[in-house]
C-alpha cells in the first residue's frame, strides 16, 4: 500500500467530511434554538407540530432521511432532483436540529424561575432576558451534551456516501476494495479519531473557560 | 402623598383564594412591615404589586399611575405596555433567594439594568454602582462573582442592584429568610440605614424585631386579608385581634 498515493485521496475526502460537519453545525445549532422555543410555545398546535417533527427526526434512521431528501422531490412532485451535497446538508441540518432542540429545551427548562423574575422586575424585555440572562447560562449547562452530539456528527458524516457523496469513508472504502487492503480504512479511522480528539480537547477548554461561575 | 394605593385586591390560584380583599396605602418615606403566618398571602401580595402575578380583581396605583385600569365585572384590565413599564421602573424588588445573575460580576449585576433598561451612560452608572457598593459595605467586591460571596453579601448586592434603578418604592420579599442570624443582622442594618434615609419600603418579613423597631406601620395578614394594621407599638404592644395575639405570642415565647 502506497501511503504517498493514498493520503492525498483521503485528504480530499476529509475536506468533504469537514464541509458537511461545519455546515451542519452552522445550520443546526441556530435552528435547534428556534425549534426548542417552538416546542415550548404556549400555542398548542405549534408545540404539537414541533413535537411531531422531532419524533420523526429522532425516530427514523438518518440514512433514510438523506435518501428521502434526495429522491422525494422527483418521486413525489416530479421536481428536479437536488444537488447531492445540498441534499446531505439539508438532511443533516434538520436531523441534528431536532437533537439540539431537545438538549436546549432541557437546558432552558432547567433554569430557575427566579432568573426570569429578577430580570422581569428589573425591566428587561423578554428578548433581553433570553439573550442576556438565560441563553449564556444555558450554554454552560448544555455543553457536555452538545459535545456528545458534535462528536457523533463527525462519525455520522460517513452516511453521506449513501447518495454517493465522496466523503472520507466512501473514498477509503473504495481504496480498500480496489487494493484489497484494510489500510485505507484503518487510516480513515485514525483521521476520525484525531478529529474527535481535537474536538474533545476543545470542549474541555471551553468548559474550563465557563467554570468561573457556579 | 400615597406612593402605593391598593384597593380591594383579589388573587386566587385556581379554586384556592390566596388574597380575598386587601386595601392599603403606602406614603412617601414610610416603612411598612407586612407580617403573618406562612400561606397568609403576604408574598403573593408583593408579587401582584410587582407584576409577577396577575390579579383577579381590584386596583393598584403606583406613583399616580394606574396599573389596572378597570376591575369592573370579572375581567381585570391592565394598563398599556408603556405605563406598565413606567410603573416597573418606579418600583424595586428584593427577593428571598437574591436571584443575582451568576454569570455576571457584582459590578455588572448592578450596572447592566440601568444601562440596558434606562439607557444611561456607562460612566454615570459606574459611579452610581461604586457609591452603592460602598454604602453596602462591599468595597473591593466589584469584580467578584455571586458564587464567591456569602449569602449576606449576595443579598446586599441584590439591594444595590435594585437601588441602582433609583426606584420610588422598594419591596422586600422575606429578604433574610435564606440567611443565618449573623447574616440577617447585616441585611437588617442596611435596611435600617435605608429607612433613616427616608426610602419608601414595604417589607414582608418574619423578623419581628425589625418590624417593631424600624417600621412606621405594621400590617398583620392572615388567610388572605389584613387582620390588623397600625403603628408597631399598637400592634405589638396592644394587639386587638385574637388571631394577632396568638401569632405574636408564639414569637415572644421563642
Amino acid at each position: 500500500m502506497d501511503l504517498a498515493k493514498l493520503l492525498p485521496i483521503l485528504f480530499e475526502g476529509l475536506e468533504v467530511t469537514l464541509q458537511i460537519f461545519a455546515l451542519t453545525l452552522i445550520l443546526s445549532i441556530p435552528l435547534g434554538v428556534i425549534v426548542a422555543l417552538l416546542k415550548m410555545s404556549k400555542i398548542k398546535i405549534v408545540s404539537w407540530v414541533t413535537g411531531v417533527y422531532i419524533l420523526i427526526m429522532r425516530g427514523t434512521p438518518l440514512m433514510l432521511q438523506i435518501l428521502f431528501i434526495y429522491f422525494a422531490p422527483y418521486f413525489l412532485f416530479r421536481a428536479q432532483t437536488p444537488d447531492r451535497f445540498n441534499a446531505v446538508i439539508i438532511a443533516f441540518a434538520i436531523n441534528y436540529a431536532a437533537y439540539f432542540a431537545e438538549i436546549f429545551r432541557g437546558g432552558i427548562q432547567s433554569m430557575p424561575i427566579g432568573q426570569y423574575e429578577a430580570a422581569d422586575a428589573l425591566g428587561y424585555t423578554k428578548a433581553q432576558t433570553f439573550l442576556r440572562i438565560i441563553l449564556p447560562q444555558v450554554v454552560k449547562r448544555v455543553l457536555p451534551s452538545v459535545a456528545n452530539e458534535v462528536i457523533t456528527l463527525i462519525k455520522d458524516t460517513s452516511l453521506a456516501q449513501v447518495i454517493a457523496v465522496t466523503e472520507l469513508f466512501a473514498l477509503a472504502n473504495k481504496q480498500a476494495t480496489g487494493t484489497s487492503s484494510v489500510i485505507p480504512l484503518f487510516v480513515a479511522g485514525v483521521f476520525y479519531f484525531v478529529l474527535n480528539w481535537i474536538l474533545t480537547k476543545l470542549f474541555d477548554y471551553i468548559e474550563k473557560k465557563l467554570d468561573y461561575y457556579k | 402623598m400615597a406612593i402605593l394605593e391598593v384597593r380591594n385586591l383579589k388573587k386566587s390560584f385556581g379554586d384556592t383564594t390566596v388574597i380575598s380583599d386587601i386595601s392599603f396605602d403606602v406614603n412617601a418615606g414610610e416603612v411598612v412591615a407586612i407580617i403573618g403566618p406562612s400561606g397568609s398571602g403576604k408574598s403573593t401580595l408583593l408579587r401582584c404589586i410587582n407584576q409577577l402575578e396577575k390579579v383577579n380583581g381590584g386596583t393598584i396605583k403606583i406613583c399616580g399611575n394606574d396599573m389596572i385600569v378597570s376591575a369592573a365585572s370579572e375581567k381585570v384590565k391592565y394598563a398599556n405596555k408603556n405605563i406598565l413599564r413606567k410603573i416597573r421602573l418606579d418600583i424595586g424588588l428584593v427577593f428571598q433567594n437574591f436571584n443575582l445573575f451568576p454569570h455576571y460580576s457584582v459590578l455588572k449585576n448592578i450596572m447592566e439594568p440601568p444601562m440596558l433598561v434606562m439607557k444611561k451612560s456607562k460612566e454615570e452608572v459606574q459611579q452610581i454602582a461604586m457609591e452603592l457598593l460602598e454604602k453596602m459595605g462591599l468595597e473591593g467586591k466589584e469584580n467578584a462573582y455571586p458564587c464567591e460571596l456569602s449569602g449576606g453579601q449576595q443579598q446586599r448586592v441584590s439591594i444595590a442592584r435594585a437601588l441602582a434603578l433609583n426606584p420610588q418604592i422598594l419591596f422586600f420579599d422575606e429578604p433574610t429568610s435564606a440567611l443565618d442570624p449573623e447574616l440577617t443582622g447585616e441585611i437588617l442594618k442596611v435596611m435600617k440605614q435605608l429607612a433613616e434615609e427616608k426610602m419608601t419600603m414595604v417589607v414582608v418579613t418574619h423578623e419581628m424585631e425589625f418590624a417593631r423597631d424600624v417600621a412606621d406601620r405594621v400590617i398583620f395578614m392572615d388567610g388572605g386579608v389584613i387582620v390588623e394594621e397600625g403603628a408597631p407599638e399598637e400592634v405589638f404592644g396592644n394587639p386587638k385581634n385574637e388571631r394577632t395575639k396568638v401569632f405574636l405570642k408564639r414569637y415572644t415565647e421563642r
